[in-house]
């Protein structure tokens, strides 16, 4: 046992061999959670939900895309007794398919038995479920614009405000595009964003205070601003290879997404599970009696693809 | 009675011989014939084609997820249609590919973490900080050039982006008045000397294939006489 001498002072009681005060936030009894990017940009409106895959036979969805009709079909001018060919359509399909994605986490019987109040416990860890499913959606998001054929920017070179006027200048020249549709959306990595701060501070258009501290201004991630058209996003999920960012410039149907509702699912437990059809997850709570472990485990299925090349563009510029 | 002791060895738990990094899915590199960049091997620019990841993981870009426990994800149909598209796409991994095992910082998932072979690990202050071996990768990019496994870009393409890159020099050259503005200018007029100064990789000649027929490239010309009907 160690010794307490007087006056019995709190550097006694809390260091040394005793420690006898951890105080653990018994003033605020919810859980804390450390930062971390809370942005989703599913119910944005830019990215084409098909639809669900339940009782369909397939974990594909197929499109059929076609051109050489209506405004994409023109009439030929020929003479009074010609006998001109018919003309021929386009068509073409795009797949997307869904994946199997799973989160779980397990905690003895003991430490149930023994946690605290504040501490987090096997109910909490299923109520966050939803949140991870929205960052792993956003995650599934930024790998998807990894795959842009074509790039903006320069590998190796910081991301400038020509980078910018290229993004400006396809989608002027893109054959069919139109704002009204959905618009225009850039999605870049915070480091992009800095990267395009830096080079508009010498544009002599952006040297009023007002409009500079709307495009510099520090925001979480999500949205930023509108310039030119375009609507900004950052996510610091989007990917990094070579050395550079993988950020793209697209409109809302350059990607298409699926999932598959979970209502037909025969879980083990159903009085302590929780089917989130919508978003085509399942979460189930169980337990092993012999290793004394709860678990919760949530799976989901969905996929997200892209439709149209012509209408994303890799921004991709140095990291 | 002699014992004999058994050798112990003891690992850490706490994740002290793991990077840490969050776990992630291992990646394809492919390469479509518009993305090229002017990058330096020794002393000389070339062109060099841009590689991005495929990333195999099931539900990103209709990749599908393994069906047994030990399967990898399949991807065998997605690699056949981009490659129909246009994609080179290296399937050897084994040229590029590196993993650690990682433990992510944040979520403390264990697991393993892929990246290309040209990103050297390294952790400052308990942080993973990556260094690049730039000059490697830009050798890897041209040996793929001059071993054939990625044609040469077209003229036209370098032409294309040669005119991009001279976007910012046109539009800076008006505006240098601070010193900022005319390093920014020194800036893109370097980008742009390197691309003027950059040379296509030599490949090998491409395989001579029987006629002439016109089945590959822009297709012959006829000619047309108009005559009118009066």
């Amino acid at each position: 046992m160690a010794s307490i001498d007087s006056p019995i002072t709190h550097a006694q009681m809390d260091g040394g061999a005793i420690q006898f005060r951890q105080a653990f936030a018994l003033l605020r009894q919810e859980i804390m959670l450390r930062l971390v990017e809370r942005a989703s940009l599913r119910t944005s409106g830019l990215f084409a939900f098909l639809g669900d895959l339940a009782r369909s036979g397939s974990d594909t969805l197929r499109s059929r895309y076609y051109d050489g009709i209506g405004f994409g079909a023109a009439f030929s001018s020929v003479s009074e007794t010609a006998t001109p060919s018919l003309s021929s359509l386009a068509a073409e399909v795009q797949d997307t398919a869904i994946g199997r994605w799973h989160l779980g986490y397990s905690q003895t019987y003991m430490d149930q038995v023994l946690r605290g109040i504040g501490e987090i416990g096997i109910e909490d860890l299923a109520s966050y479920m939803v949140d991870a499913w929205e960052g792993t959606w956003m995650a599934m998001v930024a790998s998807t614009i990894a795959g842009a054929a074509t790039d903006l920017g320069t590998s190796g070179v910081n991301y400038s405000f020509d980078d910018y006027l290229s993004v400006v200048a396809y989608f002027r020249t893109l054959d069919g595009f139109s704002p009204v549709d959905g618009g225009l959306v850039q999605l870049l990595h915070g480091q992009q964003f800095v990267d395009f701060g830096e080079a508009i501070r010498s544009e002599p258009s952006f040297q009023l205070p007002e409009p500079t501290n709307e495009l510099l201004k520090v925001r979480g991630p999500g949205y930023q601003f509108d310039l030119m058209g375009i609507t900004n996003y950052q996510s610091n999920r989007v990917t990094s290879s070579g050395g550079n960012r993988n950020g793209a410039a697209f409109t809302s149907q350059a990607m298409k997404w699926v999932l598959a509702g979970t209502a037909d699912i025969r879980v083990a437990n159903p009085a302590t599970a929780v089917v989130v059809p919508e978003l085509g997850m399942v979460i189930e709570l169980d337990s092993t009696s012999n290793g004394a472990t709860s678990s919760v485990e949530a799976n989901a299925f969905m996929g997200m693809a892209i439709h149209d090349a012509d209408q994303i563009r890799g921004v991709v510029t140095d990291a | 009675m002699d014992f004999k002791p058994k050798t112990v060895q003891l690992t850490s738990s706490d994740g002290a011989d793991r990077l840490p990094a969050e776990p992630n899915a291992p990646f394809l590199l492919q390469h479509y014939p518009s993305n090229w960049f002017p990058g330096k091997v020794g002393d000389q620019v070339y062109w060099l084609p841009g590689f991005k990841p495929m990333v195999l993981a099931g539900g990103v870009g209709n990749v599908k997820p393994g069906r047994n426990p030990e399967d990898g994800p399949r991807y065998r149909e997605v690699v056949d249609q981009r490659r129909r598209d246009g994609w080179i796409i290296l399937e050897d991994t084994g040229e590029y590919l590196d993993s650690y095992d990682c433990l992510g910082p944040k979520t403390k998932r264990k697991g393993l973490y892929y990246c290309e072979r040209w990103e050297r690990p390294d952790v400052v202050a308990g942080k993973y900080t990556p260094t690049r071996d730039e000059e490697g990768y830009h050798r890897w990019l041209l040996d793929l050039v001059e071993s054939g496994t990625v044609p040469p870009p077209h003229p036209a393409t370098i032409e294309q982006i040669q005119s991009r890159l001279r976007g910012p020099l046109m539009r800076l050259a008006g505006l240098a008045e601070t010193p900022f503005q005319r390093a920014k200018l020194e800036q893109a007029k370097s980008i742009v000397e390197a691309a003027d100064a950059a040379q296509v990789p030599d490949a090998p000649a491409p395989p001579k294939r029987g006629s002439t027929s016109g089945r590959r490239g822009a297709p012959a010309a006829k000619s047309v006489r108009v005559e009118s009907a009066e």
